[in-house]
């Protein structure tokens, strides 16, 4: 919670692969006697184990996971407790390997101050740099950079006043409050909980002391700020409104705007518990009762002042991406912000170096643990602040539609100057005049598969059919569109997800133009097929899977593709040098192994004609 | 510091926004409770999360049977005092096959008594997120995990491909062969634990105070006798003297101390002075190296 506790400090001890930071908190627990004798134990049987030593290796205190021993590395973040007696500590010791940089900002999310390691030897890496930089970004003000193994450069000073002016130099757009530079030798347990007389010249605390006395300010601005996290209703039929004040203060009687409505309100009563409170501030958990009964979700926000709260469909925003899977742009995930979670697509990606400076622009897509300044379009209009102002709700999770994890982080740093807020303009006539005077709904049949299954052929056959029923119909078809409107696009992973985008808003228009439209479309990937299906009202989207093996298809190969395809004259071929996802769950499937064209053009005939 | 002066409201309001959070989003979560202190602890938060409304969803017991019979006597009490929506499920395949701690390894038992038991019901009742008392402070595996934790379709954590998790927005969403366990307790340490239960007066089983009872030293551990099913070994002495327990399990593996603290103030200062873990009386974690990551990985909580 972000409430500002004197008594706990969290941080993180971060930096490059090696330079000793599980070392450094084992020492430090050790030395402040926050490890038990049978911990101390499993240590030493476990240093013999794994290090082939006598001596204990303090940093399996922190890699507590078998792997982690075995490969002598920190893979996952791990948290310690300690207390001295001036107060408690909860320390996040996160990995180094740059593939681990998302466990890394797992553990800094929640930091109040870090402590950057460097070794005397080697000086300042690009790990340094860049975990310096995602501080920054993620808003912890307040660092220590931990000179390690001073031993190794026989305590020598120069070494230490070079790193430290580079460091300066390196950070200094960087959005930090406090900077304090400390020589150590963590093996050794110099400088860590007391000073040592091996390193003379530096007159300043030992490490545990500075973060005894760091000032812990993480506050949120001032604007109250409340989203509700959760609705109960009592048998009266009464509503508490519970969550956790994300910012400012609220008193009993205060006058309320609740987003995204604007409805005015006012607090009735405030609980936490049994207790009646006459006021609650950033931190606290409560239930709220309110003076006017009115309907309100999970989501929406309570505030005092509106000016904080931004009321917008698209924001700029740092991001920082965590899955295996690249970010492409167009894609729709799922984005959290507060309770609120939505689609959203990222409509474009900027480049930042570890200056904060803009280095290109305009990149399609983002790798697993590269950062970018991103600008964000939601399916909805949101609430949200700016991280600077809100942590909470000037922040955001992605997660993937199909998998469902999450796959990126952001911060939001800009509302203005967004082409945002074209409104859709409805005409008078809508689609269900057109489809009640056609006589037939307007839907889109989506046929997915390998080329050469037999989608074109099959959804000729079917138009005819429902032409002569009396329907109006049309085919789109992926080849021929290729030739037109897409006649720009290759086969990347990009130009196919940009192919079947404007695929599917073309189906979108014609479908409100009260048309049956079949889509003829290889559509390789379910993630896309997926985010043409939402454009689309429940119903109106009849994804069909033509199902041939490639065997058959090869065997097949009407226009002779799959033999050039496999002789490499044809790059980015699907099947062969290009995935295809098959559909998890259509509507229907054609196996055209089984059945031959008039079969499958019956079949579909039957099922599809009674929903029309 | 002096832990008299610590200001827990913070661990409090975090663990309540986490339970909340759970009842907001998840499809058919269960709380999980082993009757012990961070489950009395976890359904007490879980009771002032709801407050005035009753907990949203049902608590289960897994029993082994071997259970301290203080604590099933507690657990009957809690029930009726609070009202509370509780299941109890025991593994009837080992409960057929008398698999108690006995005659089986640690091991074996665990195995089928508290692992696969906890599978079976969590599999049986359909719940998708399990909420648990476990805390990082507690053993060197759990100090590496989530809050809200992945499991696979058959409960297995992999702790090598963990979610991010960023600031105090959790991602619930679950593929459909996916569980998930949930810990409101995670930051809390034994100390923030006890000084709550007593800032609280959250109510104990006994055995966690001091008084005289039977045990014998078996391997140097203390092993109280709490019915006559216990097995005396050759040489084994029946002692009556002070003892109590930090950590309570199934009777024959957790190992009580020596201890006159017989109040919580008491309770404490022991705990602010002790040398020893918690778990050090656990015997289920020392069956081999690693092995509270080995449970886990198998579907232990």
């Amino acid at each position: 919670m972000s409430s500002n506790n004197q008594n706990t400090l969290r941080f993180i001890t971060c930096g490059s692969v090696d330079d000793g930071k599980s070392t450094l908190m084992g020492r430090m627990l050790f030395e402040n006697n926050s490890i038990y004798k049978d911990q101390l134990e499993e240590l030493k049987s476990a240093s013999l184990k794994y290090s082939k030593s006598k001596e204990i290796d303090y940093s399996m205190l922190l890699d507590g996971l078998s792997s982690e021993r075995e490969q002598k590395i920190t893979i996952d973040v791990a948290y310690r407790y300690f207390q001295t007696k001036k107060r408690k500590f909860i320390v996040a010791d996160t990995p180094g390997h740059q593939q681990y940089t998302k466990n890394m900002i797992t553990g800094a999310s929640n930091s109040q101050l870090a402590i950057i390691l460097v070794s005397a030897k080697k000086g300042i890496l690009e790990q340094t740099i860049r975990h310096s930089y995602i501080c920054s970004l993620l808003g912890i003000k307040n660092i220590i950079l931990a000179i390690n193994k001073m031993d190794i450069v026989n305590f020598d000073k120069n070494i230490f006043d070079k790193i430290s002016k580079k460091y300066m130099k390196i950070t200094k757009n960087y959005d930090f409050n406090k900077i304090s530079i400390i020589p150590i030798s963590a093996l050794h347990g110099y400088n860590v909980v007391k000073k040592s007389k091996k390193i003379n010249w530096y007159y300043g605390p030992s490490l545990l002391s500075i973060l005894e006395k760091a000032s812990i300010n993480i506050k949120n601005d001032n604007n109250f700020a409340l989203p509700i996290q959760l609705v109960q209703t009592n048998k009266q039929n009464k509503r508490r409104y519970l969550g956790l004040v994300t910012g400012g203060s609220i008193k009993v009687k205060d006058d309320i705007t609740i987003f995204p409505s604007l409805t005015k309100n006012s607090i009735k009563n405030m609980f936490f518990h049994k207790k009646k409170l006459i006021q609650a501030e950033e931190g606290d958990v409560i239930s709220i009762e309110l003076n006017k009964e009115v309907d309100i979700s999970r989501g929406d926000i309570f505030v005092k002042n509106t000016n904080s709260f931004i009321l917008s469909d698209r924001f700029k925003a740092d991001l920082i991406w965590m899955d295996i899977n690249p970010a492409f742009i167009g894609r729709l995930y799922y984005i959290k912000i507060g309770h609120i979670m939505v689609g959203a697509q990222i409509l474009k990606i900027n480049f930042k170096d570890n200056n904060n400076q803009l280095k290109k622009d305009n990149i399609i897509k983002l790798e697993m643990n590269e950062l970018a300044y991103a600008e964000i379009q939601l399916e909805k209009q949101t609430s949200t602040s700016l991280f600077k102002k809100n942590k909470m709700l000037g922040s955001f999770i992605l997660i993937d539609r199909i998998n469902k994890n999450t796959i990126g982080i952001g911060m939001i740093r800009d509302h203005s100057n967004l082409a945002s807020n074209i409104f859709y303009s409805q005409s008078f006539v809508t689609k269900k005049h057109r489809n009640i005077a056609n006589g037939h709904k307007s839907k889109v049949i989506w046929f997915t598969g390998l080329s050469g299954a037999g989608k074109s052929t099959i959804a000729r056959k079917l138009e005819k059919r429902l032409f002569k029923t009396g329907m109006k119909t049309y085919i789109l078809d992926g080849d021929n569109l290729r030739t037109g409107i897409n006649k720009n696009l290759s086969f990347t992973e990009n130009d196919r997800i940009e192919n079947i985008r404007r695929v599917s808003e073309i189906s979108k228009l014609m479908i409100d133009a009260g048309i049956l439209v079949l889509v003829c479309l290889i559509s390789p990937y379910e993630n896309e097929r997926k985010t043409a299906k939402k454009l689309f009202k429940k119903g109106d989207f009849i994804e069909v899977y033509v199902k041939a093996s490639l065997k058959t298809l090869e065997k097949r190969d009407v226009k002779g593709l799959y033999k050039k395809a496999r002789l490499g004259e044809i790059k980015d071929f699907t099947g062969i040098s290009s995935p295809y996802e098959v559909p998890v769950n259509p509507n229907m499937i054609i196996d055209t192994e089984k059945n031959n064209i008039e079969e499958s053009v019956n079949m579909l005939f039957n099922k599809i004609k009674p929903i029309i | 510091m002096n832990y008299k002066k610590l200001n827990y409201s913070y661990l409090e309001n975090q663990s309540i926004y986490i339970i909340r959070e759970v009842a907001a989003e998840a499809k058919n979560p269960v709380l999980l409770y082993s009757i012990g202190k961070d489950s009395s602890v976890l359904l007490h938060l879980a009771m002032k999360a709801f407050y005035p409304e009753p907990i949203p969803f049902p608590v289960l017991h897994v029993d082994t049977g071997w259970k301290f019979s203080e604590m099933y006597k507690y657990r009957e009490n809690i029930k009726k005092k609070f009202n509370i929506d509780l299941l109890v499920y025991k593994n009837a395949e080992g409960e057929k096959n008398n698999v108690n701690p006995f005659n089986h390894s640690s091991e074996t038992y665990t195995d089928i008594m508290k692992t696969q038991a906890l599978k079976k019901v969590l599999d049986k009742y359909n719940f998708d997120l399990a909420i648990g008392g476990a805390r990082r402070d507690e053993e060197k595996s759990r100090a590496k995990e989530r809050i809200f934790s992945i499991r696979n379709n058959k409960h297995s954590w992999d702790p090598k491909h963990q979610r991010p998790e960023c600031w105090n927005t959790y991602n619930l969403q679950l593929k459909s062969d996916q569980k998930m366990r949930v810990f409101p307790l995670s930051n809390w340490t034994e100390l923030d634990i006890w000084t709550y239960i007593h800032k609280e007066k959250i109510d104990l089983v006994k055995l966690y105070f001091a008084k005289k009872r039977p045990f014998v030293f078996r391997e140097k551990k203390i092993i109280m006798i709490d019915d006559n099913r216990f097995k005396l070994n050759k040489g084994e002495k029946i002692i009556h003297d002070f003892i109590r327990f930090r950590t309570l399990g199934c009777y024959p593996l957790t190992a009580g101390i020596l201890s006159k603290a017989n109040t919580i103030k008491k309770v404490l200062d022991e705990i602010f002075n002790s040398k020893q873990s918690e778990r050090e009386g656990r015997l289920i974690d020392k069956d081999e190296a690693s092995s509270m990551e080995l449970k886990k990985l198998q579907g232990y909580f």
